[in-house]
């Protein structure tokens, strides 16, 4: 269906430049004229680029507020599909999945993270299905995606022990899932509870 | 928590890309919807494949947290494994909402384009600006930004493949605080290059919004206009005021940075030079160029005499046509001198 659809836009094309090829192909009379310019020149561009930049509309504008001193474009400049996925390779084969969307990868797939050899790309459903053997999905909620409610023990258990690689998805699409928040270290507060006890004391003594 | 639902727009079908429908094969699309958690670290977001079909629309069913979500557009390619990040969109609860629109005088609709000779116009469409004098400056205000990077002259990358876009220009910001349509017009690019007919590069224009407790500035939507240089040729095999007194010399004509969509040839006419005038087109002159980036072509005439229909001082000019019209690159004008004038007596002897 899609090469149908690309052969026909192609086939467009074609018609489109033979019906225009054959439009200006046709005999004309010397005599005839068109409107026609010489190519500009730097010296005249460079005319027409100072009297340009005297007026950006964008500084006419008005003042920009906010923060000036760093450009909010930076950041989205670099950012990087590929840096921001992990590769799933089988076959030559590949698709990309969010980072800490793979929750399991046993030893014997290991090999089937990252790109190997000459590739082809298919986006996730068509990925999964075609390797439905060796990935399992296991589909989380908003709450578990946001690390705000954690796996139940019997889940991470059957996660881990799993022979096959695992992909958190949401609404069949996978879904990074961010680890769970540390729960507060008892001891570390015993500890600190210690220390201002200790703190206490000291000043009792040096009173 | 207060969750709302934001229309999902697939844009592949329209964004298929950057590229002709014969590489449109070399590329697969991923959108991907990312929640921002506010704390600035996007390490710490959260990233979604949504999944889409290759065209059409959907709703996200992955509610917009308070801190608002992006939602970006790829497309990668094989070989070599390069990601594009072709659109991405900023949603929230209380966001304005704004459109990029760049046009020039080429109609191709896949990535704008124009010509470093030739102007272009950039309509942003705000709404969800608040009137009210009070509110904050992120609810009043939304912030544009220009940036301009020039491409390479020469290699691999002078077509803005893979050029690192952190290094373009911040040329200049303003502010919007008014809903509505705001049209800027621009006469040439402001692309840097030091000769200014042959500057190649994009101009960016994006809109973020401001600041505010919630989540930093955040690009609402930004739009590119490549600029590509102007062409040149030079001819060579005939000079300026030379005679043709008998087959026309080969003519090599070398055309430099010809336009993506354009039709180049060489046309003669008799008479001395006159802007504006269409002769024979040279037979095998011709050279017609649809892509997506400029070319180099070099056309060798040989045979040409059979367009030269007298003696006399006739122009040969390269053309070139594109969408902004037709210019004329270069000219030379020579001399036919065919006629072969005898001088002889017949006489008898017996």
């Amino acid at each position: 269906m899609k090469s149908k659809a690309t052969a026909t836009s192609s086939t467009l094309i074609v018609i489109s430049i033979i019906a225009t090829s054959l439009t200006w192909a046709a005999p004309r009379s010397t005599s005839d004229t068109t409107q026609m310019r010489d190519v500009a020149k730097h010296d005249e561009l460079s005319l027409k680029l100072r009297m340009a930049q005297q007026s950006d509309p964008v500084k006419n504008l008005g003042p920009a507020i906010g923060n000036l001193e760093v450009d909010p474009a930076i950041p989205q400049f670099k950012r990087s599909f590929l840096d921001s996925s992990t590769i799933l390779c089988y076959r030559g084969v590949i698709t990309f999945v969010p980072k800490r969307a793979v929750l399991h990868v046993p030893e014997h797939l290991e090999s089937r993270i990252g790109v190997t050899g000459d590739i082809e790309i298919k986006n996730w459903p068509d990925f999964y299905l075609a390797n439905r053997g060796w990935i399992r999905t296991i589909e989380v909620t908003r709450e578990q995606a946001m690390g705000d409610v954690p796996f139940s023990e019997a889940t991470l258990e059957a996660i881990s022990t799993s022979s096959s690689l695992i992909v958190a998805t949401f609404k069949n699409g996978p879904i990074a899932v961010r680890p769970p928040p540390p729960e507060p270290d008892e001891d570390e507060d015993e500890d600190e509870d210690s220390e201002d006890l200790a703190n206490n004391n000291t000043e009792t003594e040096n009173r | 928590m207060k969750y709302i639902f934001l229309p999902l727009i697939a844009l592949l079908g329209l964004s298929a890309a950057l590229v002709t429908p014969a590489q449109a094969q070399d590329y697969t699309y991923f959108v991907h919807q990312i929640q921002m958690d506010g704390d600035g670290d996007p390490n710490n977001d959260l990233d979604w494949d949504v999944s889409v079909d290759q065209e059409g629309s959907e709703t996200s069913p992955l509610a917009i947290n308070p801190f608002g979500a992006r939602f970006e557009l790829w497309a990668i390619r094989t070989n070599p494994l390069t990601d594009y990040l072709i659109d991405t969109t900023y949603v929230n609860s209380y966001i304005p909402v704004a459109e990029v629109v760049i046009t020039s005088e080429d109609p191709y609709e896949v990535i704008p384009r124009t010509r470093a000779d030739r102007p272009f116009s950039v309509s942003i469409v705000v709404s969800g600006l608040s009137v009210d004098p009070s509110a904050p400056d992120p609810a009043k205000s939304v912030k544009l930004l220009r940036h301009v990077q020039e491409y390479p002259q020469t290699g691999g990358k002078k077509n803005g493949k893979n050029i690192d876009r952190g290094l373009a220009t911040l040329l200049s910001q303003g502010s919007l605080t008014d809903n509505g349509t705001h049209q800027l017009d621009y006469a040439v690019t402001s692309i840097p290059g030091a000769n200014r007919a042959r500057v190649r590069g994009e101009e960016r224009f994006s809109v973020y919004s401001l600041a505010d407790f919630q989540a930093p500035e955040s690009q609402l939507d930004s739009s590119f206009i490549q600029v590509w240089p102007v062409a040149e040729s030079t001819v060579t095999g005939i000079t300026n005021g030379e005679s043709i007194k008998g087959v026309a010399p080969d003519v090599s004509v070398r055309l430099i940075n010809l336009y993506p969509d354009s039709w180049t040839y060489a046309q003669v006419y008799k008479g001395d030079p006159q802007l504006g005038t269409e002769g024979i087109i040279v037979p095998s002159s011709s050279y017609l160029l649809d892509r997506t980036t400029p070319r180099n072509k070099t056309i060798n005439l040989r045979d040409w005499d059979n367009v030269i229909e007298e003696d006399g001082r006739w122009t040969m000019e390269i053309i070139t046509r594109t969408p902004f019209g037709a210019d004329r690159l270069s000219y030379v004008s020579f001399d036919v001198e065919r006629t072969i004038l005898i001088n002889g007596a017949v006489t008898s002897v017996e």
